[in-house]
């Protein structure tokens, strides 16, 4: 009796041992759903459409991208969260999505914990450009003119508590430079802000970049790992000794995604990052390709989180 | 000015080609057609054609299809504001007021026409404003600043409250809801939740299109399925198709003033068609020597904002392709259809890609041309439409709005909020309460708050 128990208990766990294997090994076999949680057209939308189309190639099906924008991409990033973590639903992750929960909002969702991270792809340039004709050279000519004129300086970015917003935080915080925040309505209204002098500088993503190319507009510095290829003559935050947030773009799904899937898109999304095309897209929006693994970019994900609340709880006071 | 009209003759080489006219007729269709939808705008349209444009080989012809749609659509979008009342594109929202009084004395036809020539009119004008003085305006369009904004919409605010014709204490009444629920959202300057009580679907605030759709056109039709024999008794007299001399005379002045202030709105960033269309609509309330006339069927609250909303379309491309500034949710997404087509927009536009900045401004004469084409014989059509009882009408047109709400963000809150407006559309049409100021003070909320605050 015990031994038949024995055997039947066995054999139920090979089976579902093997069911599980059986299933990986099978994986894709239907086409993957891509949430978008942002427009198309965006930014996001578009990297996100060329690498999810060189990726097909690694894992055999089509990779369908549909758009759930809306709240900041909550509304997209709550979907992708109660979605089933088979591996046929996965997502984009923008920094916007941590932040938005340091605003204050209730998310129906944990916007780190309730995620499986599959890859890394890019972080957005983003640089503090001021009008080509103004007196401020070097970042420290900014600042210089800031500490002794405190109030003076405004700066235009796309909205309060963005990855723009919270960079020029951790300058104030660090430099004891003041300026004035306006917001402005989304990243294409800062340019026309700086370009018609309602702001003394923007601190943006790449909407400055056509400006810098026919000269109305300069770049003081950029928030990037390394300099960027386009312009190797800015430096970045880190080499002048002040901190910045990074502006993520991940591929995630919902968490407590088996490790054989995980790993499989992982690969796939990793080794499109070759791709011309995807390549040409993030050179042509100013974007920097990173590679990440899963795993890191959990801890990357943190690191930010937990400096972007401090850099809040510091304006605070 | 040589140089311009040498440029233009360049643009209109490549525009003729025969594959461009076929582009650019396919967009002026398209575009008349989710125009005339309601629900259906070229936002949604130019985004789901979006990821098509990616394999068309044809750069400049993937861009003119683009384009067309998006002015395409202010010509169609007349045609359900004026026969039911309800706005086919947002920018058509002021011609509900006058056109539907029109249509109910059985003055459709010449509303309709009247519509699409003056949005002929000012389409044209503004092309020829483009491409002769269009890259200097850019200056102008950025020296527009929160204090600019807040009067231009203070301006907009003080003549919305008479916009309906009906009491002014109603009116303000109305303005006054309107920039209560205008302000619901993420409130720009802080980042804090304003009145959303929590529900993920208006963090960003209520959404414009399904919001208009249920006030003025589901609610209307509520209202009619009361009626004893519905909306085709209301308007069964059909009438001339043409507009009278008399007409013709109260629309002319309305239809140049028109075109002028929608140039100049379309080329600020943040201003666009509706905006240009309610100024251009109060202007010609204050000019008329018959103000009494307008919510009661005066031609020129048609002519005037058809033609505003024409050429703030048109002029809207100048931020766009001079500067690489979007002013408006259409011109946003027409933005990364270009830079999908390799195309930046922005200053050196004129010098890396003068075939495609041409070539696109040119089609604009040759689009205008094939929407009075196509628009002017479609208003004998359009008013048979009136003749199909309003129990087959009324649903056919909630079903197409629903499609069209749930089509911009693919959710069904939208949906939701469709009907909810429509229910409130319809409690005002009882209350006889305006719905016009509420939608205007609406719109202007956003702007009057953010610059404010802005300009401190």
């Amino acid at each position: 009796m015990k031994f038949k128990r024995l055997v039947v208990g066995l054999a139920a766990i090979a089976a579902v041992v093997a069911s599980s294997i059986a299933q990986a090994q099978q994986y894709p076999d239907k086409p993957i759903t891509l949430i978008v949680p942002w427009s198309a057209g965006g930014s996001t939308d578009q990297t996100a459409r060329v690498l999810a189309k060189a990726a097909e190639a690694y894992l055999g099906q089509p990779i369908i991208v549909v758009n759930r924008p809306g709240a900041s991409t909550t509304i997209g990033m709550g979907e992708l969260a109660k979605a089933k973590p088979d591996g046929y639903t996965i997502g984009t992750l923008s920094s916007t999505a941590y932040l938005v929960s340091l605003q204050g909002r209730q998310l129906p969702f944990d916007p780190i914990q309730d995620f499986s991270y599959i890859s890394y792809y890019g972080d957005n340039l983003i640089g503090i450009a001021v009008l080509q004709d103004s007196p401020y050279k070097k970042l420290s000519d900014l600042l210089d003119f800031a500490k002794a004129n405190p109030g003076k300086l405004k700066f235009g970015t796309a909205g309060v508590g963005t990855t723009q917003h919270l960079t020029i935080e951790a300058l104030q915080r660090d430099s004891k430079a003041k300026f004035v925040h306006v917001p402005q309505q989304g990243s294409a209204a800062s340019a026309p802000a700086l370009l018609g002098s309602h702001v003394d500088f923007i601190m943006e993503t790449s909407v400055w970049a056509p400006f810098i190319e026919s000269k109305q507009m300069r770049l003081l510095a950029v928030s990037a790992v390394q300099r960027s290829e386009v312009y190797p003559d800015v430096p970045t935050f880190t080499e002048l000794g002040f901190k910045s947030l990074r502006s993520v773009q991940a591929i995630i799904a919902p968490k407590d995604l088996p490790e054989p899937i995980r790993a499989k898109l992982e690969n796939a999304f990793r080794k499109a990052l070759t791709d011309k095309a995807f390549q040409d897209t993030m050179k042509k929006l100013a974007m920097q390709i990173v590679d990440l693994p899963g795993a890191e970019v959990k801890k990357l994900v943190e690191g930010e989180y937990a400096l972007a609340k401090e850099l809040i709880e510091s304006t605070k006071k | 000015m040589i140089d311009s009209l040498q440029q233009i003759v360049y643009g209109l080489s490549l525009a003729t080609l025969p594959q461009n006219l076929m582009y650019a007729f396919i967009g002026c269709l398209l575009g008349t057609l989710v125009g005339v939808l309601p629900g259906l705008g070229p936002i949604t349209t130019i985004a789901v054609l979006l990821p098509l444009t990616f394999q068309a080989g044809d750069q400049l012809g993937a861009i003119i299809m683009l384009a067309s749609i998006y002015y395409g659509a202010m010509y169609g979008g007349s045609t359900t504001s004026i026969l039911l009342r309800v706005p086919g594109e947002a920018a058509s929202v002021i011609t509900c007021i006058d056109g539907y009084e029109m249509a109910k004395q059985g003055r459709a036809g010449p509303a309709l026409s009247i519509a699409a020539i003056g949005s002929f009119f000012a389409g044209t004008v503004a092309v020829v404003a483009l491409s002769f003085v269009g890259p200097a305006f850019a200056k102008f369009a950025v020296s527009f600043g929160p204090p600019e904004y807040f009067a231009l919409a203070v301006f907009g605010l003080v003549l919305s409250a008479t916009i309906g014709g009906g009491s002014p204490a109603r009116g303000l009444c109305m303005v006054l809801l309107g920039l209560l629920f205008g302000l619901v959202g993420i409130d720009t300057i802080t980042g804090v939740e304003r009145f959303t009580m929590g529900v993920p679907a208006i963090t960003d605030g209520i959404d414009l299109v399904p919001l208009l759709m249920g006030l003025f056109g589901i609610g209307e039709i509520l209202y009619n399925l009361e009626q004893k024999g519905g909306l085709s008794t209301l308007t069964s007299k059909i009438g001339r198709f043409l507009p009278n001399r008399e007409e013709w005379k109260e629309s002319a002045g309305a239809i140049a003033r028109g075109s002028g202030l929608g140039f100049l709105v379309g080329l600020i960033p943040g201003g666009g068609a509706i905006i240009g269309s309610l100024l251009s609509y109060t202007v010609e309330k204050k000019l008329s020597k018959t103000p009494e006339k307008f919510g009661h069927g005066a031609i020129a609250g048609v002519a005037g904002p058809e033609a505003a909303n024409n050429a703030a379309a048109s002029s809207s491309f100048v931020p766009l392709l001079t500067l690489g500034l979007p002013g408006n949710a259409v011109t946003t997404v027409l933005f990364a259809g270009l830079l999908i087509q390799n195309v930046q927009p922005g200053p050196l536009m004129l010098v890396k890609h003068p075939d495609i900045f041409w070539g696109v401004i040119a089609s604009m004469y040759v689009g205008n041309v094939m929407l009075l084409i196509l628009n002017l014989p479609l208003v004998g059509l359009w008013v048979q439409l009136l003749r199909v009882p309003t129990w087959i009408l009324g649903p056919a047109v909630l079903l197409i709005a629903i499609f069209g709400s749930y089509s911009l963000r693919n959710n069904w809150s939208d949906v939701g909020l469709l009907m909810v407006a429509g229910g409130a559309g319809y409690l005002l049409r009882k209350a006889a309460l305006d719905a016009g100021p509420f939608a205007m003070a609406f719109i202007l909320a956003n702007i009057l708050d953010t610059s404010l605050r802005q300009s401190f």
